[in-house]
């Protein structure tokens, strides 16, 4: 049973090689001319006005979380709307009522909690 | 048997326990007095039970009655006549035992893996001639226990409910028909008496008490292996399984469990013992150290040096014989061959508690200890009794059985007596007692007498059917046993005379020792009062009576020593009525009641 | 979660395929994991401090899926498995449930008074606990791998939580710390052999992996694969029922947390490990008994042997019922190695026994509490037998219980246990399980001889150490005076105490139960 798994650990050394290879190809190869501007952090072409490593509140951390759960709900919202008329039927509306409800009950427990006060 | 007698006596003390914990502990006469009843009424229904087991004897019909049992052994019945028979279902059904049997008569798989007997074990209870006898002296301990409490005495109502706990538990060991029943009632008792010791006594009593706990029930776990091993054992070999002890006594005289095990250890079989031999030492290991046998006593100096006056009655008079009556009710009766094959080792405990007893007991300073290294010496003569494996060594065990619990608790009451008067233990600092205490003097004379063994004492009848049990097997083991009777005349003498002869020294309360001169009054010391005088007059009493008259005793109890021996299919001998004991004298032994044997 | 595993089915079934017996099935995971949105709802609805709404909510939720399972033992269906085998309602994991609920029942009694001695009423202590029921719940029924990690998850997440509720203590925070670490790394390693185990037999169902076991074990070819992948599952398991050596987390985060919280979960928890690790062995993985049967066999043995007599050594009751809790870790997983029938009714009986002894035993700890601390140090509890008879006498019935003497419930635990090894002729078992026990009482006696002959030990006692952290100095002064104990407190601990004392005199009425058991596995 064990030599089913061959193919996947030639392709695990071939994506290895391919990787290491690539980079060390460029290195050796590719022109290189370092300048100050290009030393900077890529802000989408905005010139850095401080240094990136001052402290942030922490309210961004608790935003960020929260976003990312709604993002997400909007992500798994997309293909349910897709198949809900052809495959998912009434069944699958009440599922995703159920979801949004339980994500909305914990939206209404941060903002209850001032987890969305900036202060 | 139209009530139950047994079941009441068994659970009496445990609703006076109840009784006692709905009055308030402040009106300590009530508690007192209610106490006292619950243990005399105990105390009366055992009495009853005694007489009518033996005005009605019931024979052979009543021994398999009312368990089940299956195909073999229909006809196989226990030699020991169990009366006063209740059985109760306590866990699993009968139903559920019927459907496995069935699926292993069927025959087509036999025993499937993945199918397990069902447990079931029941609340079944009876006594026989040993457990009754002891049923009564159980009775008779705790009322003098309860009547001895003193007035002075720290938390009395806490101390009777427990003892009526401890009551139960006791009685609950002797009674029990179940071996599942027998150790759930083992340890049970061992609860309320840890609690008396822990909180009640001298000032080393905590240690004291979680040695004696840890000793006996780190002993007794291997016993609740055995039990289960024995379970399946024979389970396996009869298809009958059970726990109920008249049908293993019954299939126990079938040769069961005889192949040895063997143990592979780097490619060498080693074959040590065979299951019932290991059952044995499991057995015997948790009952040895009970009694207990050398090897196994060093929790009993401790715990009879710090436990109260009334405790120690019922503690040294009874709750050590469970331990002796565990080896005669389950070690020999359960495993008659594996007796037989131990006989030696336990005739050697047996001997080397005698003498390192007696000889411990000459080396204390301390009244108690030299009555608790006495007690050692006596359970050795017991234990040997036992394993002499004759109707006359059995007999004399369990007659010593019952006189050693009269005479230890009447010497612990006089040693308590005493301690109260003067606060002291020391041998050194009394002397001269009998002249400020005539009355104590002589009652204690009876009980040093008693102890030694004296010829019209009872434990004489009970030490001589010993010896001459033991010597029809041993002649060494019976002339080293018998160096223990001197050492015991030896030491019994030096706490006699050193209390009550010579020079009258009483210790004073500062700690001063007040010599009492020429003052023949002891300098108000009072004698013995009335209700001192009442709790040993009995003890005393039954001392001298039934040393003056034991065939009564005699008789019946060598009948049921004859039906433990009749186990091992080598059926009943013994000597005793050819030497002219005063005993009934047809050579085989008559229930007394008149029925025949079965 | 019910909502889950509807989504995961959802895609390929149209709304007929998924009938009312499905939601019934569930209904008690259904009522709880419901009820704690509601509670959470009902937190945000209500004034904050001092009031019984989120309690007595949370008790009547709890009581709801008790009673809906005892309802689904009643009707006992006929086929009990439901969401496509993802799920089974039999009775085995109908009889865990009831164990967590009123375990969950008692400590939600307990903990209004608790909560307010600790200063720590935050309703969120509710919903986690609600919570992690629900996934204690989905863990017991679990007949798919992928629900097993889920329940794992769903039971551990609140947990780590919970473990460091006492948010202004040091202690906790070490507590929440450390058992989130090593829960995570338990996690691993149990997904880790879920993965191993898909990827030799094609299943994560429980059902099919049986019949593949089945047939591979015939056989005799045993694929090293497939064994790694059952040793890194019974290492993850073993964390999780804190048996020795994966004990490593448990007696740090049993002191630390608050001493409810470690109620909640050395017994519950416990409980619903337990049962997934029964399921999973001996149903399951049955036909490869002859290879896991000695590696845990021995995992029982370290577990009784070093939390015994590490025990010993303790000067904390929570640290002591710690290291007594890796011990009758070890008891249990007897009855897993014997794997059998009687084996399983064994592990549940003890189970159920230590149910009532532990939650008990934590009740009193948790009753003495006061602002700032757990008062479990020895000479905090010398004297409790003038100052608080009743108290100390219950403590003593569930010490003796766990020491395994007769008269209390854990007597027929341990008998049923040992009777069950004996049985399958695996006498080491029940011979270390005998000395260990020997051992147990040293220091199970000691608590009671502390507590009723009030042996001052302040004096001689160092001071404790905990990882670092040094307490002593001005808590060690024991309280003098009594400690109200609230009604429902005290409701608690005496139905301990009396279901100890009445399972250990009438051990029928439990084991009655468990001979109609049956246990779903393919």
């Amino acid at each position: 049973m064990l030599s089913a798994y061959i193919p996947l650990l030639v392709f695990l050394a071939i994506v290895l090689a391919f990787g290491v290879g690539i980079t060390a190809a460029s290195n050796l190869l590719g022109p290189r001319h370092p300048t100050k501007a290009k030393g900077l952090p890529y802000e989408c072409g905005i010139v850095p006005s401080a240094s990136a490593r001052r402290r942030f509140a922490v309210t961004f951390y608790l935003t960020a979380m929260l976003f990312i759960v709604f993002d997400v709900e909007a992500v798994f919202l997309y293909p349910w709307a897709v198949l809900l008329r052809s495959t998912l039927h009434l069944f699958g509306l009440i599922e995703m009522l159920v979801f949004i409800a339980l994500l909305a009950v914990g939206l209404a427990y941060v903002w209850r909690k001032g987890a969305l006060e900036w202060d | 048997m139209t009530w139950p007698i047994l079941g009441i006596t068994l659970f009496l003390p445990l609703l006076g326990s109840a009784v006692l914990a709905l009055i308030p502990a402040s009106r300590t006469m009530a508690v007192r007095t209610v106490g006292i009843a619950f243990a005399a009424a105990t105390f009366a229904l055992s009495l009853v039970m005694l007489v009518s087991f033996y005005a009605t004897p019931k024979v052979g019909s009543a021994v398999l009655g009312g368990s089940v049992h299956g195909r073999s052994l229909a006809h196989v019945a226990s030699p020991i006549t169990f009366q006063f028979q209740e059985q109760l279902s306590w866990l699993g059904s009968t139903r559920a035992l019927g459907q496995f049997r069935q699926a292993l008569n069927q025959g087509n798989n036999g025993v499937n893996q993945a199918f397990a007997p069902p447990i079931n074990f029941s609340f079944h209870i009876g006594v026989d001639g040993l457990a009754v006898w002891m049923v009564a002296l159980t009775g008779l301990l705790f009322l003098l226990a309860a009547v001895a409490l003193s007035r002075r005495e720290d938390r009395p109502r806490s101390f009777l409910i427990l003892m009526g706990l401890a009551e139960t538990g006791v009685i609950g060991v002797l009674v029990s028909l179940d071996l599942v029943l027998f150790y759930f009632f083992w340890e049970a008792a061992l609860i309320p008496l840890y609690f008396q010791l822990l909180g009640w006594g001298g000032p080393r009593r905590g240690a004291a008490a979680l040695k004696f706990i840890i000793y006996t029930v780190a002993g007794s776990l291997f016993m609740l292996l055995a039990i289960l091993g024995l379970y399946f054992i024979t389970g396996a070999e009869t298809g009958v399984y059970t726990f109920d002890v008249p049908t293993q006594i019954a299939m126990a005289t079938q040769v069961i469990g005889q192949h040895p095990t063997s143990l592979t250890i780097f490619g060498h079989v080693f074959t040590f013992l065979t299951p019932e031999q290991w059952l044995f030492l499991a057995f015997a290991l948790a009952f040895a150290i009970k009694v207990p046998l050398v090897p196994f006593h060093t929790w009993l100096p401790d715990a009879y040096g710090s436990g109260t006056t009334p405790f120690l009655i019922f503690f040294a008079g009874i709750v050590s014989k469970l331990g002796a009556f565990g080896l005669i009710r389950y070690n020999l009766a359960l495993f008659p061959q594996a007796s037989h094959f131990f006989q030696p080792v336990m005739l050697a405990l047996g001997v080397t508690s005698i003498l390192y007893g007696g000889l411990m007991a000459l080396g204390q300073r301390d009244i108690r200890q030299i009555v608790a290294y006495s007690s050692i010496s006596h359970l050795g003569f017991v234990v040997l009794g036992i394993f002499a494996l004759n109707v006359d060594g059995l007999g004399g065990a369990i007659v010593q059985m019952v006189n050693h619990g009269i005479i230890v608790a009447g010497l612990f009451l006089c040693v308590g007596m005493l301690e109260v008067r003067f606060g002291t233990r020391d041998l050194g600092r009394m002397g001269g007692l009998a002249r400020p205490m005539p009355i104590m003097a002589g009652m204690f004379l009876v009980l040093v007498l008693a102890g030694m063994g004296m010829p019209l004492m009872n434990s004489f009848v009970g030490e001589f059917l010993i010896l001459l049990g033991v010597f029809q097997v041993s002649p060494a083991w019976a002339v080293a046993a018998s160096l223990g009777v001197v050492i015991a005349c030896w030491y019994m003498l030096r706490l006699y005379q050193g209390l009550t002869q010579g020079a009258v020294r009483i210790p004073g309360t500062g700690g001063e020792e007040r010599r009492a001169g020429g003052s023949v009054s002891g300098g108000g010391v009072r004698d013995l009062r009335a209700l001192e005088i009442a709790l040993l007059a009995p003890l005393v009493a039954v001392c001298i009576g039934v040393g003056i008259y034991p065939s009564p005793i005699i008789s019946t109890i060598r009948f049921n020593a004859s039906q433990y021996m009749r186990l091992d299919g080598r059926g009943p001998q013994a000597l005793m009525p050819t030497l002219g004991l005063g005993v009934a004298s047809s050579s085989a032994p008559q229930p007394p009641g008149g029925g025949s044997a079965p | 979660m019910a909502v889950a595993i509807q989504l995961a089915a959802a895609p390929w079934l149209p709304l007929h395929f998924v009938p009312a017996g499905n939601l019934l099935g569930v209904l008690p995971i259904l009522i709880v994991g419901g009820g704690a949105v509601l509670v959470l709802l009902a937190d945000l609805m209500v004034p904050r401090r001092g009031n019984l709404v989120l309690p007595v909510a949370t008790a009547v939720v709890l009581l709801g899926a008790l009673g809906t399972a005892a309802g689904q033992w009643a009707v006992h269906a006929a086929n009990p498995i439901v969401f496509n085998g993802a799920y089974a309602d039999d009775r085995f994991a109908l009889f865990a449930d009831f164990v967590i609920l009123i375990t969950a029942l008692a400590v939600v009694a307990l903990s209004p008074g608790y909560l307010r001695r600790r200063g720590m009423e935050e309703g969120e202590y509710y919903i986690l606990l609600l919570a992690s029921v629900t996934g204690m719940l989905v863990l017991t029924g679990a007949l798919n791998l992928i629900v097993v990690f889920l329940g794992i998850e769903l039971l551990s997440i609140p947990l780590y939580v919970l473990a460091g509720f006492a948010r202004d203590e040091p202690l906790p925070q070490e507590a929440a710390m450390k058992y989130l670490l090593l829960g995570g790394f338990a996690s691993g390693f149990l997904v880790y052999g879920m993965a191993l185990i898909y990827g030799e037999t094609g299943h994560t169902g429980l059902v099919a992996i049986h019949h593949v076991l089945t047939a591979t074990a015939v056989s005799q070819q045993f694929d090293p694969m497939l064994l790694a992948g059952i040793a890194l599952l019974a290492v993850g398991l073993s964390f999780k029922v804190s048996a020795a050596p994966f004990h490593w987390w448990t007696p740090d985060v049993y002191q630390g947390s608050p001493a409810l919280v470690t109620t909640f979960m050395s017994v519950a928890t416990k409980v619903a490990a337990f049962a997934v690790f029964l399921r999973l062995f001996s149903a399951t993985l049955a036909p490869y008994r002859a290879e896991w049967q000695v590696p845990i066999a021995v995992v029982a043995i370290i577990s009784m042997v070093f939390g015994n007599v590490v025990a010993l050594a303790q000067t904390s009751v929570k640290r002591l019922l710690a290291y007594s809790g890796i011990a009758q870790a070890g008891y249990v997983m007897i009855g897993l190695a014997v794997g059998r029938p009687d084996g399983t009714e064994a592990s549940l009986y003890y189970l159920a026994a230590y149910a009532f002894m532990n939650t008990g035993a934590f009740a009193v700890i948790t009753i003495l509490s006061r602002r700032g601390e757990d008062c479990d140090r020895y000479s905090q509890l010398s004297g409790l037998g003038r100052r608080q008879p009743a108290l100390a006498g219950l403590m003593a019935i569930f010490m003796l219980s766990l020491a395994g003497f007769p008269l209390t419930v854990g007597f027929f635990g341990k008998f049923f246990l040992f009777s069950a090894a004996i049985h399958d002729g695996q006498l080491p078992l029940a011979i270390w399980g005998i000395l260990t026990s020997a051992v147990s009482l040293f220091y199970y006696l000691r608590v009671i001889l502390i507590m009723f002959s009030g042996v001052p030990e302040a004096a001689t006692e160092p001071e404790v150490q905990v990882a670092g952290v040094t307490l002593g100095g001005a808590a060690l002064a024991a309280p003098d005076s009594a400690v109200a104990v609230g009604v429902p407190a005290g409701l608690v601990v005496v139905l301990a105490g009396a279901g100890t004392l009445v399972l250990g005199i009438f051990p029928a009425l439990i084991y009655t139960l468990l001979q109609g058991i049956t246990v779903v596995h393919g």
